[in-house]
């Protein structure tokens, strides 16, 4: 069982990820966790059923859009995820917020080190 | 249709039917479901080696469900009311008018073993009063009101065993 304050960390994080992930290129559910699980050393990996509720969170604050990709030759169409213009200008939002509360947290810590 | 396309289809289904979600959220995960499947088909996969990662399609569903907690119908303590009424209009119908029914079609049976035509005509064949006494109305009022009643209960019930959450 996952420490419960590291799951807590993840919950908070995770939405700002996944919408940076999709801002750097349009891309499907399941590359979405490869990509999450690659960059992060294995801390992120997600199950397909974690990421969903994420991704419609984001498509129905208008962030993100589904649209679906036809495959080339006999390949199935898949449901591809690209980034809105709303997505874009939040995912510049919520970047500045993290480092600003990034850098809180940080004198917190450093102050109770320093004691 | 290849044989693996029937196969992914009858698994898609399998895991489809035991998703315990609103319809549209339902679309929406399948969608997502079936474009994963094709993703890692197309990483290379073999349909067994996909099928063997998801698990059997009841096991995919219970994670689905499990991780989509916030999306699930819930069941909702009111359903308990609805059941309440149902079993006491249920139970008064069968005391009231079944076993009374029954008990009368016995006894009369014992009493009159010849046509029950007979048993209204008091006071002769041909006089008012045989109309008077085999004139009765026909609608029961309080069985009709047990029966709504039970049909309210039953449906409200089954109602209630899905609601969906309050986001």
């Amino acid at each position: 069982m996952e420490d419960r304050f590291l799951q807590q960390l993840k919950k908070g994080v995770l939405e700002m990820l996944v919408l940076k992930l999709i801002c750097a290129e349009p891309t499907y559910g399941y590359a979405l966790l490869s990509k999450l699980k690659k960059r992060s050393n294995g801390r992120f990996a997600l199950k397909e059923g974690t990421l969903y509720p994420i991704l419609y969170r984001l498509e129905d604050e208008g962030m993100i859009r589904a649209t679906w990709s036809q495959g080339e030759g006999r390949t199935a169409p898949k449901k591809l995820y690209e980034a809105t213009e709303t997505g874009r200008e939040e995912n510049l939002r919520r970047q500045v917020l993290w480092r600003d509360f990034e850098e809180t947290v940080d004198i917190f810590l450093e102050g109770d080190n320093q004691r | 249709m290849t044989e693996s396309e029937k196969k992914r289809k009858r698994y898609l289904r399998g895991v489809r039917r035991r998703l315990n979600l609103p319809k549209d959220v339902k679309e929406r995960v399948m969608s997502d479901f079936v474009s994963a499947i094709s993703a890692r088909a197309e990483a290379g996969m073999t349909d067994e080696e996909i099928f063997a990662e998801y698990g059997s399609p009841k096991m995919a569903a219970a994670d689905l469900n499990e991780q989509m907690k916030e999306y699930t119908y819930q069941k909702s303590p009111l359903r308990f009311v609805f059941l309440t009424i149902a079993v006491v209009s249920g139970g008064w119908l069968v005391l009231n008018k079944l076993v009374m029914w029954l008990c009368g079609a016995i006894v009369g049976a014992a009493l009159y073993p010849s046509k029950s035509a007979s048993v209204g005509i008091i006071g002769g064949a041909d006089g008012p009063t045989a109309i008077f006494v085999t004139a009765k109305s026909s609608f029961d009022w309080d069985v009709f009101l047990m029966l709504l009643l039970l049909v309210i209960g039953v449906t409200g019930f089954l109602c209630l065993r899905r609601c969906k959450r309050k986001p």
